[in-house]
């Protein structure tokens, strides 16, 4: 799931590359992306923020980011 | 009159014979006369100041007994000079000075018609002054050689070779202590031939003669380490507490940590990167994290035998066996190592950390700072470190280290070379701050489902259990959600249902829709047990629990709405 979230934050980087608010938040993500227990360390409203600016359905947030704290994730690198 | 007073002081008062051996004691009319007369004071050394009279100083040359006591504090007899003055039966101290002091003192006075000696008066006092020249320093000492131990060697320098050295022409010593790639001094190693001098020149050789300044300056310069940093060879000129001899490392561990180094790693980053593997590979004991201050738990780790049994299948271990296995491979890289024990002085006592040197770098290493935030967790999660610390003063030695440790942590982490983390803390404080509004969230009933469903579905076990638990829990729940409405609380039980257990962490949820100080009686309490159900307990039987210390707590603040004392 991470790794699909990665690769949405890239597209979406691609696609915002002449609306620079959008661009910045992307960018921003990108870089919260670069630890990878990220979702261990942030706030659910943050977390939920991020999910909605990557464009996940309001109706899956709540089943990818319990997949995203889910203890198989926990530490990995 | 003076010889009299003293006479006739020690005949009533027998008492004060030894004291008077030491002690130049003065009759109570001088010490009046000093009283009133005009004080020098002096700075140096005494952070307060001190106050002198002119006519003591005066008098210590210019008075057979006053000055029968400065002939035994220069003649190294006395360490110091203590002037106590008689009153009423007993003595009091007026003045305790120095050999430098006295000398500098009167110098002043001399230069500026403050005193005046006789001509013999003169004569001893510059003879006394003489003693303690540079010249006479030269005289002395400088055909001797100093011998001196540094990285588990012996030397022996010339005297005469600091002397050249700090006494060069300004571009010269300049050259040589700021140039980083000349790496001697006269053909010695320069941090060693650095170390060397400054360690000749200590306090108490200071305190006997007066140096050049531009002497005691360089001296001062080279103390702080600003261009040559020795202060590895000053801190750990060799290992201490080394129980390493004993210190058998498992042989899967070993292959574990060692497997994948690099051999072209210098001994700084082979250093570094055991124990960032040791921090990989290792965890916590759960049952002595519970339990500390049982016997039968402390009684399993006290043994330095019981290191051997620590490997990649069983990977519990505490500080100091960790610290063991930690030391054991830095000796074996040929590094000092110095085992750090606190108020505890023997091993499986209390909390320890090491601390070792490796060319000009002196580290700290701890792999506990914390049981959950510490770098046995951190390494894990590809987190900051925190236990590994830089303690020399230079900042250029500490930024180099930093710089290396991080090349290595990456290499750990299998990071791209050209991937730059930037600081997680700031990216994610500038990314709410962009958000410019708030985030809608589920509920905080839905929230707690969420929270119920993920701990109740655990495949983690120990400490990254519990490690999970928190963190889940600090992540969902805000901060007045986790004061007011649902807690989580670790304890330790101490009747666990696993076999060989002394103690196991027992996890207590606790939980009020309305508030707990508002509502206690709404209060609910359950414990997670080890195969992931959640158990409601009364409040009663909670508390009973306490009680008669199947309970008990570790470094936590309350349960809410539970009294557990005794």
């Amino acid at each position: 799931m991470f790794n699909k979230l990665k690769n949405i934050n890239e597209q979406l980087l691609n696609i915002y590359q002449d609306n620079e608010p959008e661009r910045v938040k992307q960018n921003l993500i990108k870089l919260v992306f670069q630890n990878p227990n990220c979702f261990f360390e942030i706030d659910i409203n943050i977390a939920y923020s991020i999910l909605r600016d990557l464009k996940i359905p309001e109706t899956e947030l709540k089943t990818v980011y319990l997949e995203l704290i889910d203890s198989k994730n926990y530490r990995n690198n | 009159m003076d010889e009299q007073f003293i006479k006739d002081f020690l005949q009533e008062h027998p008492e004060f014979k030894n004291l008077a051996a030491q002690t130049l004691i003065i009759s109570p009319e001088k010490k009046q006369e000093y009283d009133l007369d005009a004080k020098l004071l002096l700075i140096e050394d005494n952070p307060l100041g001190k106050e002198v009279s002119y006519k003591l100083l005066h008098d210590l040359f210019a008075m057979p007994r006053y000055f029968s006591y400065v002939k035994k504090l220069y003649a190294g007899e006395l360490s110091f000079l203590r002037i106590d003055a008689y009153e009423n039966g007993d003595t009091k101290c007026l003045n305790i000075l120095k050999r430098k002091e006295i000398i500098s003192s009167i110098n002043y006075l001399l230069t500026n018609n403050l005193i005046r000696f006789t001509e013999s008066e003169l004569s001893s006092y510059e003879s006394i002054k003489s003693s303690m020249s540079y010249e006479t320093f030269l005289e002395n000492n400088s055909k001797k050689t100093y011998s001196f131990q540094a990285n588990n060697q012996e030397y022996a320098l010339p005297v005469i070779s600091f002397l050249n050295f700090l006494t060069l022409p300004t571009d010269e010593y300049c050259k040589i202590v700021e140039d980083s790639s000349i790496s001697t001094i006269f053909g010695f190693d320069k941090r060693i031939f650095a170390y060397a001098c400054t360690s000749y020149f200590n306090k108490d050789l200071l305190d006997e003669y007066f140096f050049p300044k531009t002497f005691l300056s360089r001296l001062d310069a080279l103390r702080k380490y600003e261009y040559i940093d020795y202060e590895s060879l000053e801190k750990l000129g060799e290992s201490k507490n080394d129980i390493t001899s004993k210190v058998n490392i498992n042989s899967a561990l070993k292959e574990a940590v060692l497997e994948s180094l690099p051999e072209h790693f210098s001994a700084l980053e082979k250093a570094l990167y055991i124990y960032f593997k040791l921090c990989e590979i290792l965890t916590y004991d759960e049952e002595y994290y519970a339990a500390k201050e049982d016997k039968r738990v402390k009684y399993k780790h006290e043994s330095i035998k019981n290191v051997v049994n620590i490997s990649p299948l069983k990977n519990s271990a505490v500080c100091y066996e960790i610290n063991a296995i930690f030391a054991k491979f830095l000796k074996d890289l040929g590094l000092n190592v110095h085992i750090k024990r606190g108020e505890q002085v023997f091993y499986g006592d209390g909390h320890e950390n090491l601390e070792f040197s490796c060319d000009e770098y002196y580290v700290r290493a701890d792999t506990v700072t914390s049981i959950f935030k510490g770098d046995l967790s951190n390494v894990k999660m590809g987190k900051e470190y925190e236990g590994l610390k830089c303690l020399n003063k230079n900042a250029n030695t500490f930024n180099r280290f930093h710089n290396i440790a991080k090349k290595v942590y990456d290499y750990i982490l299998n990071m791209p070379k050209n991937k730059q983390r930037e600081s997680f803390i700031a990216v994610t404080s500038y990314y709410q701050m962009v958000q410019n509004k708030d985030t809608p969230v589920p509920s905080f009933e839905e929230r707690f489902e969420m929270f119920l469903s993920k701990i109740t579905s655990l495949t983690l076990i120990g400490i990254d259990r519990l490690s999970y638990i928190l963190d889940i829990y600090n992540r969902i729940f805000s901060l007045a959600e986790r004061r007011n409405n649902f807690k989580v609380t670790i304890v330790g039980n101490n009747k666990p249902l696993i076999p060989n257990k002394v103690a196991t962490p027992e996890v207590i949820l606790s939980f009020n829709e309305q508030a707990f100080f508002l509502a206690p009686e709404l209060t609910k309490h359950f414990i997670l047990t080890k195969e992931n159900t959640l158990i409601p307990i009364a409040k009663e039987e909670l508390e009973e629990k306490f009680q008669v210390k199947d309970y008990v707590k570790i470094n936590d603040p309350a349960i809410p709405d539970i009294n557990t004392r005794r």
